[in-house]
């Protein structure tokens, strides 16, 4: 029935003037079921989004509601009665006697020693340092050899 | 076949057009029926008809971010009648996870034409994962946001509580009610949609308090202990920094439980030590001597000569020993807690300069602390009606005066602070949660008396606790304070109750450089004595704060400077 009034009838000139009125009339229609056609799936998605939030809000609060269970827990567990308690079953006691050290502030004592005492040994150092070492003992040892100190010798049966 | 293939060109834009019709309406039909279906016959678990989202209340941390006020939740079971299949197994299911009994739940969900019925409150997540573990249809749980409070009694009074709408009551969470509960929004579902839909609530600040957490337990188990040793009614400990005004402790026995909030006595609520006004006794020459010298109505080196008793326009006041002590300095004043010596002051002083001074300490007013339901106090001033020299006399040795115990401690801490009164707080920083924060500044409410006067003051003290109240010494330490024992008004039949007393000791220490000031107040002991009671309390205290704050004996300190 719509289509017999919006439709060129047979025989009748698409450009007559009653055709005319038609296409009009059809464009206004198109761009109406367009506009609907958008809103209606705008409406949609929000709608489906809407529900995809609710459902991760619900998720939220379910997360929300152990995590705080956990924390109450947590407090409950790190609560300083708690804790003396703990302490207490572990076999600690309250101090006594609180006693405090008295450090050297001379200067001597405060003294930081040579940065080259303090450096760390670049690499290889450690070797050529035992090589020198060595080199300090076979050194030692002939010179000993070449010129010997003389030793008070203790004689057996001395007098 | 011309006229054939005529007709067939004409028909086909006719047949296109309505073919992109029929489409188009199908399309609009199958988005409708979408839009039906999640918007008009929106079942229940699609669109809420009525949501309501709350910012979730702050939570509250000590000094050293112990959380000691949580967010928790409690879980009320209800029943939807009409959507129980089977009502009698239902029941029996539910009976052992219940208070109800067996007929009490059957009463309640028999009835299919109501919509609602409430068979539980206030349970917690244990005992909801229960019942809903067993997958009844038509039982549901709701959660109800509640607060846990870690240190219960032990800091009621400081924390406070929310009732049951969540509302802030007393301590901090009543004083600090809007920061705390940050800003709710009301969803509306249905047809409509809301712009609400996608506005978010706004969570409320988290509180970072100057109490230690630490400390507040180690206070309260001392004051348990000398009430019940000393048969007292209650007492009073205050633990603050007098050179900030941070309160590290603030307890009161008997206190309650902020978790228990709905079955206590709603006596308890109120906190003893801003809300609850006695004559502080003694304690009060130390405010009377500093102000008398600071306005130089006497000198370091004055003497008096000490009769017992003296007359004040008709009226008899005597020491509380009744002995004549002879020719008195001030430091021998305060030594022996003569109220002559604090007489002979305030007379050379006068009622003017007097409370002027009393005002400056901060007495008969607010002190601006933090916390919720605080008072004044109340000073006789000469303005008042029958006020007369007797008042003036008696108020130099803390009678006739009413002060809260946070006054008094504050009043002390100036002296013990170079003069300067500092406003007490509680609240070192409040933290948004985009992480603005709103960061509480130590104020500097007034200087008093000179740092000279202060520190005269506190050499007098030191030696009161040397020379005559030794169960308040600390061996090692210099301590400055000093003790009050006062008479209870009787509103009754009038003048004082002739046994019963409030005994008190507030001290600090190191004296030379304090970094805590103690009040130590007794109601009622057996013994009424502030030198026999509160003098070792404040002991016991002080010396484990020595320790927890690592603070070195005396030659120690004097060595390393």
């Amino acid at each position: 029935m719509a289509a017999k009034l919006f439709l060129p009838q047979r025989g009748e000139s698409p450009w007559s003037p009653q055709g005319r009125t038609r296409r009009w009339i059809l464009l206004y229609l198109a761009l109406l079921c367009l506009g609907i056609f958008l809103h209606l799936t705008l409406a949609s998605q929000i709608a489906i989004l809407s529900y995809r939030i609710w459902k991760l809000d619900e998720q939220k609060q379910a997360l929300e509601q152990q995590r705080a269970e956990i924390m109450v827990q947590i407090a409950a567990m790190t609560a300083p009665a708690a804790l003396e308690e703990k302490a207490r079953e572990l076999g600690f006691v309250p101090a006594e006697e609180v006693l405090y050290i008295v450090l050297d502030r001379s200067e001597e004592a405060l003294m930081v020693p040579p940065e080259s005492a303090l450096a760390a040994p670049e690499e290889g150092t450690a070797e050529d340092t035992d090589g020198a070492a060595w080199w300090q003992e076979i050194i030692s040892r002939f010179a000993a050899w070449i010129a010997p100190t003389s030793r008070p010798v203790e004689a057996e049966g001395s007098p | 076949m011309e006229d054939v293939s005529a007709i067939k060109l004409q028909r086909q834009p006719r047949r296109r057009l309505a073919l992109l019709f029929t489409a188009l309406v199908g399309v609009m039909l199958i988005l409708a029926a979408r839009l039906f279906y999640w918007q008009v016959l929106s079942p229940e678990d699609v669109v809420p008809q009525q949501e309501a989202q709350s910012g979730v209340r702050g939570e509250i941390l000590d000094k050293h971010r112990l959380r000691i006020v949580i967010n928790r939740f409690e879980y009320d079971i209800s029943a939807a009648p009409s959507e129980i299949e089977n009502v009698e197994r239902t029941a029996q299911q539910l009976d052992p996870y219940l208070s109800l009994s067996m007929e009490e739940i059957l009463e309640r969900i028999r009835d299919r034409e109501q919509r609602y019925a409430l068979l539980a409150q206030g349970l917690s997540a244990a005992q909801k994962d229960g019942i809903m573990a067993l997958g009844l249809p038509g039982i549901h749980a709701t959660a109800r946001p509640r607060r846990f409070y870690v240190l219960g009694e032990e800091a009621g009074h400081v924390a406070g509580f929310v009732n049951w709408e969540l509302k802030g009551a007393y301590g901090v969470e009543g004083y600090y009610d809007e920061l705390l509960q940050g800003v709710s929004v009301s969803r509306s579902g249905g047809f409509l949609i809301n712009p609400h839909h996608f506005a978010s609530a706004r969570d409320g600040y988290d509180l970072v308090l100057t109490l230690d957490g630490t400390i507040q337990h180690m206070v309260a188990q001392v004051l348990q202990e000398a009430v019940e040793r000393y048969q007292a009614d209650g007492g009073t400990i205050i633990v603050m920094d007098p050179r900030s005004g941070a309160i590290w402790a603030m307890v009161n026995y008997p206190s309650f439980d902020p978790n228990e909030f709905a079955t206590t006595s709603q006596e308890l609520y109120v906190n003893p030590a801003i809300s609850h006004q006695y004559e502080p006794g003694s304690v009060l020459k130390v405010t009377t001597v500093a102000a008398a010298l600071d306005a130089g109505a006497i000198a370091l080196d004055t003497t008096y000569e000490d009769t017992a008793c003296m007359t004040v326009v008709g009226a008899t006041i005597c020491n509380w020993d009744r002995i004549a002590h002879g020719t008195t300095t001030i430091t021998e004043t305060l030594q022996h807690s003569l109220n002559v010596g604090a007489v002979h002051y305030v007379m050379a002083l006068g009622p003017e300069r007097l409370y002027r001074y009393m005002e400056a300490f901060g007495f008969g007013q607010l002190t601006g602390v933090d916390l919720a339901n605080e008072v004044a106090g109340m000073v006789r001033t000469p303005d008042t009606p029958d006020w007369s020299l007797v008042d003036l006399a008696t108020n130099s040795f803390g009678q006739g005066i009413a002060t809260t115990p946070l006054q008094v401690v504050v009043a002390i801490a100036a002296v013990a602070n170079g003069g300067r009164l500092m406003k007490p707080y509680v609240m070192e920083r409040a933290v948004a949660p985009d992480g603005t924060v709103l960061q509480t500044q130590p104020t500097v409410v007034r200087q008093v008396v000179s740092p000279q006067v202060a520190r005269e003051v506190t050499r007098m003290l030191v030696a009161v606790v040397e020379g005559e109240v030794t169960k308040a010494a600390v061996p090692g330490y210099s301590v400055a304070g000093k003790t009050g024992t006062a008479q209870i008004p009787d509103p009754e039949k009038g003048g004082y109750e002739p046994h019963a007393t409030i005994v008190s000791f507030v001290g600090y220490a190191p004296s030379y450089d304090p970094r805590f000031i103690v009040l130590v107040k007794i109601d009622r002991p057996h013994v009424p004595r502030g030198s026999e009671v509160a003098a070792p309390v404040f002991k016991t205290v002080a010396e484990w704060l020595l320790a927890y704050l690592a603070i070195p004996p005396d030659h120690f300190q004097m060595a390393s400077r």
